[in-house]
Parts: C-alpha cells; sequence; structure tokens
C-alpha cells in the first residue's frame, strides 16, 4: 500500500541564463510504514524534491508538471490554505541545520505546542501541555518538564535536532520527511538520532523519506532507495539489491568512492565519480 | 631522535568565560594535559566530537593560539617561546589547510594571487619566477593552466579545495595540519582529494596532521591515531590497533557508531 506516489514530477527554476530542470520527470512511491531515501550530490535535486511534495517551491521556481498523490489527493491541485492544513498534520519535515531552524526568541516547549495549536484545535491548553511533555519524553530529552520553557540556544545540536523531530512528530503525522537531518551532528548523537527515527517509525507507523549523501546513514535507515542524478533517477532498488548488486555505473562509482573500513584499501586510490563520463547516457536501473 | 618532528610535552589550554562582574569565571579545559609524537613522513590523526579539543590542539602547534602551560618541541625546538624571524621561518615549515573551501579564500583575488601569495611575502623569488612556481603547483594539484587568472567563485567545493592545497604547499612545507579537509565537500568530491592528499604526501614527502571527526575517512589515511575526549588523549595507537583491538570505552562507542554499509 502506497501512502505517497509521485508521477512524472518537474520542477524548473527559470533565470535570465535559461531553464534550470532541477528535477526533470521522477516518479517514485513511498509505500506505508517504509522508509524510502534519496540520494545523491549536491544539485543531484534530492532536495528540490522534498521541498516540491511539501509545497514549498518558490519564486523563481515552479512546478510545471506531475502529480503528488497522497492517499489519494493530488496536492498539487490544492488550493494554499488547503496545503497549509497538510503541512504540519498529514506531512511534516525536519531540516538540515538544528542550529538555525528553531526560533530563538521561544521556548522549546512553545515552538512544538504551536504545531497542536494549528492542528489540533479540540485540546484543551492542558491536555497540549501533557502532550508536549510527551513528546520531550519520546525524543529522548531528559526532564521534559523542566525543558519545555528552554531556549533553544541552552541546548546542544543534538538536543535541537530532538527538538526538531518533536516539533515534526507533535501530530503524528503520516509522512515524516528528513532532510539531511543528522549531517550537522557528531557520529555518536547521529547514531542517536537515526535509532530515535527508527523506534519512532516502528512505534507510529510513519512513513519516512530521508534525503542524504551518506551511504552509511542509507544502509542504516532505507527500506528503498533512490539515487538522484542532475534532476533524474538513475537508479531504484531496495536497499539491500542496491548495496549488494549495484548497477548503473554511476551508482557503482559513488559506492566505490567512500572510504569504507574492512572494505576499501587502505591508503589505496579510491574510485571517483567521473565528470568527463555523461552517466544521464546509460539505461535507467529501475527494479 | 631525529624522525621526531613534533613532540609535545603536557600541553594544556584553559579558556576563563566571565559569568558576571562578582563571579569566579569558569574555567575550561579545553586542552587539559596531553602529550604525545609526530614522526617525519607519517599521518597522524587527531579524532574526536566538537569540543574535544581536536582543533584547539592543531591551533596551538600552528602558533594561533598561546598554551597555557606545556611545550611543543618541533625538530627539538620549543615553538612556544620563538617570535620574529624564527617564527617566520616555523610557519614556512608548518601550513595548513583549512575545513571550509567557501570561507577561507579571499573572493576578490585570483587563484592565480592566492596561491603565489605566500611566496611574494616570504622568499626573493621574480613575478616571473613566482607564476612559474603557482604554475607548477597548480598542475600538481591537478588544475588547468588556463585558471590561472580566474576567481574562487567560478570553481566548485572540491576545486576550491585543491587551490587551498595548492598554496599550502607553495613554501616546499615538511608538515600540513589539514582541519577537516574533507568534511565540507560532496562523497565523491571527497574521493578525490584524498586520492590527492595521498599523492603528494608521498611525492613531497609531507608529514600530515589529520584533524577528522570522520572515522571511515580517518581509517583510510592515517598511520596512527589520537583519540580525544574532553581535552584528554584517552587513546593514542597505529591504525590497526584503534580499528581491531580498541583498549578505551570512548574509542569503541566512536567506532560502533559510524555507519558502515553492511550487508
Amino acid at each position: 500500500m502506497n501512502l505517497l506516489e509521485v508521477k512524472n514530477l518537474k520542477t524548473y527554476f527559470y533565470s535570465d541564463a535559461g531553464v534550470n530542470k532541477a528535477v526533470n520527470d521522477i516518479s517514485f512511491e513511498i509505500p506505508k510504514g517504509k522508509t524510502v531515501c534519496i540520494v545523491g550530490e549536491s544539485g543531484s535535486g534530492k532536495s528540490i524534491t522534498s521541498l516540491s511534495i511539501m509545497g514549498l517551491i518558490d519564486e523563481p521556481g515552479k512546478i510545471v508538471g506531475g502529480e503528488i498523490i497522497f492517499e489519494g489527493i493530488d496536492f498539487l491541485k490544492l488550493k494554499e490554505n488547503e496545503m497549509r492544513k497538510v503541512r504540519g498534520r498529514d506531512v511534516s519535515m525536519i531540516f538540515q541545520e538544528p542550529m538555525t531552524s528553531l526560533n530563538p526568541s521561544y521556548t522549546v516547549g512553545y515552538q512544538i505546542d504551536e504545531a497542536l495549536k494549528l492542528h489540533q484545535k479540540h485540546l484543551s491548553k492542558k491536555e497540549r501541555f501533557e502532550k508536549v511533555v510527551d513528546s520531550l519524553d519520546l525524543v529522548g530529552i531528559p526532564d521534559p518538564r523542566e525543558k519545555y520553557g528552554e531556549y533553544p540556544f541552552k541546548l546542544s545540536g543534538g538536543q535541537r535536532q530532538r527538538v526538531m523531530i518533536a516539533i515534526a512528530m507533535a501530530c503524528e503525522p503520516k509522512l515524516l520527511i528528513a532532510d539531511e537531518p543528522t549531517t550537522a551532528l557528531d557520529v555518536t548523537i547521529q547514531a542517536q538520532v537515526l535509532d530515535l527515527m527508527n523506534i519512532l517509525q516502528e512505534k507510529k507507523g510513519t512513513s519516512i523519506l530521508f534525503i542524504t549523501h551518506d551511504l552509511g546513514v542509507v544502509s542504516k535507515v532505507a527500506d528503498e532507495v533512490i539515487v538522484m542524478y542532475k534532476g533524474h533517477i538513475v537508479e531504484k532498488a531496495s536497499a539491500k539489491e542496491l548495496f549488494t548488486d549495484p548497477r548503473h555505473p554511476y551508482t557503482k562509482a559513488l559506492l566505490h568512492s567512500i572510504p569504507t573500513p574492512g572494505i576499501t584499501k587502505r591508503k589505496a586510490k579510491l574510485d571517483t565519480v567521473d565528470d568527463s563520463v555523461d552517466y544521464l547516457s546509460f539505461p535507467k536501473e529501475i527494479r | 631522535m631525529s624522525d621526531v618532528v613534533f613532540k609535545i610535552n603536557n600541553l594544556k589550554k584553559y579558556y576563563e568565560i566571565s559569568l558576571g562582574l562578582f563571579k569566579k569565571p569558569k574555567i575550561i579545559k579545553a586542552v587539559n594535559d596531553i602529550s604525545f609524537e609526530v614522526k617525519k613522513g607519517e599521518i597522524l590523526s587527531i579524532v574526536g566530537e566538537s569540543g574535544c579539543g581536536k582543533s584547539t590542539t592543531a591551533k596551538l602547534m600552528l602558533k594561533i593560539e598561546e598554551p597555557t602551560d606545556g611545550t611543543i618541541l618541533f625538530e627539538g625546538k620549543d615553538i612556544t617561546k620563538i617570535e620574529g624571524e624564527e617564527l617566520r621561518e616555523y610557519r614556512k615549515k608548518v601550513q595548513i589547510i583549512f575545513q571550509d573551501p567557501y570561507s577561507s579564500l579571499n573572493p576578490r583575488w585570483k587563484v592565480g594571487e592566492i596561491i603565489g601569495e605566500p611566496l611574494k611575502l616570504n622568499t626573493k623569488m621574480s613575478d616571473k619566477e613566482i607564476k612559474e612556481r603557482v604554475l607548477y603547483l597548480m598542475e600538481k594539484v591537478g588544475m588547468l593552466p588556463e585558471w590561472y587568472t580566474r576567481y574562487p567563485h567560478q570553481f566548485s567545493g572540491g576545486q576550491r579545495q585543491r587551490i587551498g592545497i595548492a598554496r599550502a604547499l607553495a613554501l616546499n612545507p615538511e608538515v600540513i595540519v589539514c582541519d577537516e579537509p574533507v568534511s565540507a565537500l560532496d562523497v565523491s568530491i571527497q574521493a578525490q582529494v584524498l586520492n590527492l592528499l595521498l599523492d603528494l604526501q608521498k611525492e613531497f614527502n609531507l608529514t600530515y596532521i589529520f584533524i577528522s571527526h570522520d572515522l571511515s575517512v580517518v581509517e583510510h589515511i592515517s598511520d596512527r591515531i589520537v583519540v580525544m575526549y574532553f581535552g584528554d588523549i584517552v587513546e593514542n595507537a597505529d591504525v590497526d590497533t584503534i580499528f581491531t583491538h580498541p583498549k578505551h570505552d570512548y574509542t569503541k562507542k566512536l567506532i560502533n557508531a559510524i555507519p558502515v554499509i553492511e550487508y
């Protein structure tokens, strides 16, 4: 059962220099309760794909074609005020930078409460407070009751990212989009945050769209993997297939360019993605 | 011993943080009594998480910061005391490659000027000789000669890092401190820069002090690894020992936290 189906999505950016086809006719599905990873380098269109789903593409960008079907509803046909109800309630997003995505002048609790205020109007103030405390507890913030009134600057990077996750999960969305949620974090904190996302998914059955360029992270979280290159999907496969039997030359180059303890030979030359190769000339590998 | 380039003894760096006029300042022990050696021609990595003191250690070795206590012997001489001409000589021998190739290059300067600046300041070479040397360095780091007159913004992150590397090489240094040189780069570009660093090390017989939080990269490139945790060195051993028989709990925790591809 698919929660989200993206069909022939095209998102272009217009400038004096011409048209940049950031997302150029891509299609994929996100099954219920599963994690789909999009991997690719900067400029591959992976973040633009996630922003297109959230309806956050702004001038000079434009979605010029395709469908984004979420439980039978095409997001691209919704009006802005209808889309606003979807965001935060059905689909929510965690951003890369925990240091800058929180508002420094509001308490942590207030910022989580905001999502509830907007989308769960039937709750009383007291109920909302308890819910916020529960969500802080769920993401593993110690002393959640005291932390409710804390300002973001008092929290470490890992804790801030947990707060971001708590905001995103507050209304129990069906789809969580995580755009490089651990890139700015230390490895041990990254491991904690990834574990947390896995646990939340198990508990709540949330589908996750995970954007990353770190293939190690992909192997920890993904059920399905989409490899993007210059606005196109060049390979789509289950995580196991992708790592054991990568088929597209670009995927292979990407996999072999990463130093991996125990696999790549120490101090040996790493393979690189070759700028002179036109990877789009190879057939797409979609399984 | 002649093959020891750096010998660091009981190095300490404390920062005082004022908590208000009548309160006692809080003391942050960024580097708390560490000792280690760097051998000639080796790649020594200093690893740890944010705030562990790895960058402070590098800054002390580069004499960007003054230590609170302790000595740093470079080829037998304590560099914590040197100044003037001696310091100039030291700075020629120990160079740095910075983490962020976007903010560490002057956007108003052409590539040729950026790479040639250390030569202009520190040698008596003529303009023509400097240009020749810059073009030679550009070739060594894999840049085309026609890029000499381009500006940094015309390059991608990986190419910019090459500019930084060429500049660090300009004065024929003995030691290069690499402060997270690939962590701002895409994985595919990261591989190119790591390959380049390894090639150059062999060709010019360089010693690298490699500061990083990425253990997969460190495993690939290092001979020896120093693990830092809250200002202390918790483990110092060759790369094999660290990865196959880590002794300290923190080292084990770090290694287990690396997301490795396992199928």
